[in-house]
């Protein structure tokens, strides 16, 4: 009979000890919910959007150059001088345009953009409307925006 | 399969498009009749070729009846601002063309209009390429016809009006590639199921017309 009560006593005591616990669990959850939901707030979303728009991101586009017998360094003054007259000087200093690598006989070049990821589509746009380099008349396709360097490489590889 | 539903070669460089054209993953390309018409035997098949047609039609030929009998795709070109309300009305799930000299005529009343009775707006993408000398009001004239065009689409993209882009290209150069019009697109910040759907309708509309 003593022994009955005992076990009851044990048991009832551990019921009230791990539910003492996950109280305090749930509790501290609840706090980290609501600085979550004060993150959601118009100002700090906001705030965040911001930041997200500053970071400046390096991604590098392969392009592909059709009909010319363009050189490396007559292409790299070429192109960028074209995407001045599309993307405007100021668009163009805050895209940090940079011509990387570019093979004539594949006729696949990357270009390196590091700046706000708003660059990005504009210059993709930018290299759509290029018609004209050191008056020879070409078509620049841009294939594919690769994160980092061997990737983009892998892609003209494979190609 | 990539397709060019409309382009305006000059006979002796017929050869030189199509060729550049396949070289660009271009599968099917509209040339207009009366060029088809004038150099039938010269034209090597790098592409399948779809047979075009534009009328361009002002109010009193609307009226008319004009046409032409031919198979062809039929494109409608407006010239003024009555013909473009009355296209629509009269010729239901046709093809209308818009180029920098009509496409101011697609306000909101109009593209109401395409969306009720079912019609394809086709925007022609030459006047991108081609800046001028002189410029209008300040403006260039290639600057002009981007914001017209934006303002277009995004009237298109809110009335669900079905759209579909050709280059209307003289030269190889002038060719459009999908990734670029892609890209221009999404600048011009369409959303991405309105660029899919244009694509997808050209093909449809390449198809049925060969």
């Amino acid at each position: 009979m003593v022994n009955g009560y005992l076990y009851m006593l044990i048991a009832i005591s551990i019921i009230s000890i791990s539910s003492f616990i996950l109280s305090l669990i749930l509790l501290t959850r609840l706090i980290h919910i609501k600085k979550a939901l004060s993150l959601l707030s118009p100002r700090s979303f906001r705030k965040a959007i911001k930041a997200y728009e500053k970071r400046l991101v390096k991604r590098y586009i392969v392009f592909e150059i059709f009909d010319s017998g363009i050189n490396i360094e007559e292409l790299r003054s070429a192109l960028i001088d074209s995407l001045s007259r599309e993307l405007g000087i100021l668009n163009l200093a805050s895209c940090n345009i940079k011509l990387i690598w570019f093979s004539a006989k594949k006729r696949c070049g990357i270009l390196r953009v590091k700046g706000p990821y708003a660059c990005i589509p504009s210059v993709l746009s930018a290299l759509s409307l290029v018609r004209d380099l050191n008056n020879r008349k070409v078509i620049i396709v841009p294939i594919k925006v690769s994160g980092t360097l061997k990737r983009a490489r892998k892609y003209i590889g494979t190609r | 399969m990539s397709v060019d539903l409309l382009t305006y070669p000059d006979i002796d460089e017929i050869n030189s498009l199509l060729a550049f054209a396949k070289k660009l993953g271009i599968e099917c390309i509209g040339i207009p009749l009366e060029i088809l018409d004038k150099a039938p035997n010269t034209i090597t098949r790098h592409t399948r070729i779809i047979p075009r047609c534009i009328l361009e039609i002002t109010r009193g030929k609307l009226e008319r009846r004009v046409y032409s009998n031919r198979k062809c795709l039929q494109a409608y070109k407006p010239t003024d601002t009555s013909s473009a309300r009355r296209i629509p009305i009269y010729k239901k799930k046709s093809v209308i063309l818009f180029d920098k000299s009509n496409i101011k005529f697609f306000d909101k009343s109009e593209a109401h209009l395409l969306a009720e009775n079912d019609c394809i707006a086709e925007i022609s993408l030459r006047d991108l390429l081609h800046s001028s000398r002189y410029t209008v009001n300040g403006i260039n004239e290639r600057i002009r016809y981007m914001r017209n065009m934006y303002k277009a689409l995004s009237l298109a993209s809110k009335y669900n009006v079905k759209v579909v882009f050709s280059s209307f290209a003289h030269t190889w150069w002038e060719l459009w590639h999908r990734n670029s019009l892609i890209c221009i697109l999404t600048k011009l910040g369409l959303p991405s199921n309105f660029i899919k759907r244009s694509i997808h309708l050209a093909k449809t509309l390449a198809l049925e017309a060969m």
